[in-house]
């Protein structure tokens, strides 16, 4: 009994270790999709730092303006997805060529546009997005994006030679992306919506307010500073 | 299915509805008038309507006294002038044209009478001053500013065609002294100066007559042509206006029916070369009677209304600016109804005179007396008046700028050269205006009173909303 038992045993452990054997190695190199989680590291952090800007903007979206502005921007970041920025814009609204042909002998008519001239905004900007992008495989840009809100005032005057003024209560939305081209220095570019109540001087007692939208695309550069 | 993500849609939204929005922005929209330098017309193309009937020959005679005067109001003291193509042309030829503006005004002059019978002169056919026809000799009809003899054509057209004259009972003059085409208005009472109380002789008709192409045997003092019958002011223009054009509006084919008078596509263009495309017309009638163009002889009143609407509707069939004017009974009413006549010498009614005044006031011209005085021998008014007033009508409209729609008013502004024109007050006692703008509702147009009316080469500018809303269907 005993030589059986040793017999059987044995044959189990033969058994076992000629199974081992047989396994496949594991590769654990690879590794699924879903497993993969990287966090980049944050070259270019804007916490605690102040961005001054200088930009450039149009406004081509009126139907009866073009407006090209200038615009000066700081901005204080108090967390790294959270800032404060004050926004001060000046431009002049011209005629475009549909609002010349309007006013031409052909129709007689002159829309009651006003011209851009100037906007201070206090805005609250919140980047939840830092990313990187690789372009052509060549460079990799860090960048982030950003959307804005806020107040502010606008400065229009009539197009029409009454030149009539109007100083707009102005609730500004904008979403951005900020381009980091080096540790100070980042490359903005920025969609803005101004939305304007206006009273128009001439039309004042037929329609007391208007609400008009500056839609701009602005592009410049900021430097970040302790 | 792809998962649903924030990050990915909110830049998407934030980025497309401003975009869309924002090219909405809701604008008012204004008329803009007086942008044209062209629409500063300068052309003004007048038909006088003269009441061709015998009691008028004393007011034919102050016509031709007086008229001198009046062309050198409307052409500048060169008398004939220079005709202008536009205003363009007439930049280059004059330095100032707030200095004399009546240099500028490129006139044409036209006569017809208030005869609708086409039987009334030598055939059966119209002749001048019948159905609108205008009168005078063939091809010698218009008066063009640029004519050298201007002022002797239509002295001629008027006296020896379209006024009523008895030879019998004028005065004459032995020692009149006037040649062909240089006849001067004559010193009747010998006096030394012409003035108010001297008339018509029989010698100055003799010499201002001596070339018209008169029918043979016939004269001045012919008595075809002396327009008896109904006085059809208003409808004797609207022909007039017929036969001026080439595409004559419907309402000219109101009379088709008509035996007397059917307008029919012969008659088309036979007043020809006097209205011009982008001219102002100006109708002055000269008449001691009303308007009697009921529908009963062939006329658009339908009865004895005194509101001229239905012309008035008739005429803007033309599509251009028509102003009126009218010398006629002296017609004073308190109220609408308590109407009375000071003098009444050529046997008006009150429906017939206010259809007149009504008109010349509804088109921004005037309306003044025939007479002075009361009683059955009133004088004739002084036509060096009227004249003028017909003169400052004239260059009025290069100050008058017409407005598309109507406007409302308060919205009105004008800016000359971009520089803004504050709206003119009138003095109630004087009725003149000061420097600025007013808005005549009569015209619907903004004139410009003393130091503002606009110098040449300034560009006009009338800004206003317009009362019925969106001023016209935009391409976009």
């Amino acid at each position: 009994m005993t030589r059986v038992l040793s017999y059987f045993v044995a044959l189990f452990a033969l058994f076992v270790g000629s199974g081992a054997h047989a396994q496949p190695a594991v590769d654990v190199g690879v590794i699924k999709n879903d497993d993969i989680k990287i966090v980049q590291k944050m070259l270019y952090p804007k916490v605690g730092r102040l961005e001054t800007g200088a930009h450039l903007a149009v406004m081509p979206f009126d139907a009866f303006t073009f407006t090209p502005a200038v615009a000066l921007t700081v901005a204080k970041h108090t967390r790294e997805d959270l800032g404060f920025e004050g926004v001060l814009m000046g431009g002049y609204s011209l005629k475009n060529t549909r609002y010349n042909e309007l006013e031409g002998p052909a129709y007689g008519v002159s829309p009651d546009a006003y011209r851009f001239l100037g906007s201070v905004m206090f805005d609250t900007q919140y980047s939840p997005i830092y990313a990187k992008m690789n372009v052509a495989g060549q460079r990799i840009f860090h960048h982030d994006i950003f959307v804005t809100g806020g107040i502010g005032a606008t400065f229009e005057q009539a197009m029409q030679p009454d030149n009539s003024l109007a100083i707009a209560p102005t609730l500004g939305l904008g979403i951005g992306a900020r381009i980091f081209t080096g540790k100070d220095y980042a490359l903005r570019i920025q969609l803005r919506d101004d939305i304007l109540r206006e009273k128009r001087a001439k039309t004042a007692d037929t329609q007391a307010w208007f609400i008009k939208q500056n839609v701009s695309l602005v592009i410049g550069m900021s430097k970040l500073s302790k | 299915m792809p998962k649903f993500s924030i990050n990915r849609t909110l830049p998407l939204v934030a980025i497309s509805l401003p975009v869309a929005v924002g090219a909405c922005n809701k604008y008012e929209m204004f008329r803009l008038s007086g942008y044209e330098q062209v629409s500063f017309s300068s052309e003004v193309d007048v038909l006088f309507v003269i009441d061709g009937s015998s009691s008028m020959s004393d007011e034919a005679g102050a016509l031709l006294r007086n008229f001198d005067d009046f062309i050198e109001t409307v052409a500048g003291g060169s008398g004939a002038g220079n005709a202008t193509e536009s205003l363009t042309d007439a930049v280059g030829d004059y330095i100032s044209f707030t200095a004399d503006r009546g240099r500028i005004t490129d006139y044409r002059l036209a006569i017809t009478t208030a005869s609708m019978d086409a039987k009334d002169a030598w055939s059966l056919e119209p002749e001048g001053g019948e159905t609108g026809l205008f009168v005078g000799d063939d091809g010698f009809q218009v008066v063009y500013k640029g004519d050298d003899n201007a002022v002797h054509q239509f002295k001629q057209n008027l006296g020896c065609w379209g006024a009523c004259w008895n030879g019998a009972e004028m005065p004459t003059n032995s020692s009149y002294i006037g040649t062909t085409g240089d006849c001067p208005f004559p010193d009747s009472n010998g006096d030394g100066v012409v003035d108010n109380n001297d008339e018509v002789t029989t010698q100055y008709l003799d010499c201002l007559c001596t070339d018209v192409s008169y029918p043979e045997g016939e004269d001045w003092d012919a008595i075809e042509l002396c327009r008896a019958g109904n006085e059809l002011h208003l409808e004797s223009t609207l022909m007039a206006l017929c036969r001026a054009t080439e595409d004559p509006p419907e309402i000219c084919y109101h009379t088709k029916d008509s035996t007397d008078f059917p307008f029919e596509d012969s008659w088309i263009g036979t007043n020809t070369d006097w209205m011009r495309p982008d001219s102002t017309v100006v109708v002055v009638y000269v008449t001691d009677e009303g308007d009697q163009s009921e529908a009963v002889v062939g006329g658009l009143f339908s009865g004895s209304e005194d509101d001229p609407q239905v012309y008035i509707d008739a005429f803007e069939q033309f599509d251009r600016p028509i102003r009126f004017a009218a010398i006629g009974p002296d017609l004073i009413c308190e109220g609408d109804n308590n109407c009375s006549f000071p003098c009444n010498s050529g046997g008006a009614s009150a429906t017939g005179v206010k259809r007149l005044q009504k008109l010349a006031a509804s088109t921004g011209g005037f309306y003044n007396p025939i007479t002075s005085g009361d009683g059955d021998d009133c004088p004739v008014s002084d036509f060096s008046v009227h004249l003028k007033d017909l003169g400052k009508l004239l260059i009025n409209l290069q100050s008058a700028f017409e407005l598309q729609s109507t406007p409302d008013e308060t919205t009105i502004r004008a800016y000359v050269d971009d520089e803004e024109v504050d709206k003119a007050t009138v003095n109630e006692s004087t009725g003149e205006y000061t420097n600025g703008w007013s808005y005549e509702p009569g015209q619907n147009a903004v004139v410009f009173w003393g130091s503002a009316i606009p110098d040449f080469n300034q560009d006009v500018r009338i800004y206003y909303r317009p009362l019925d809303g969106k001023p016209r269907d935009l391409p976009f």
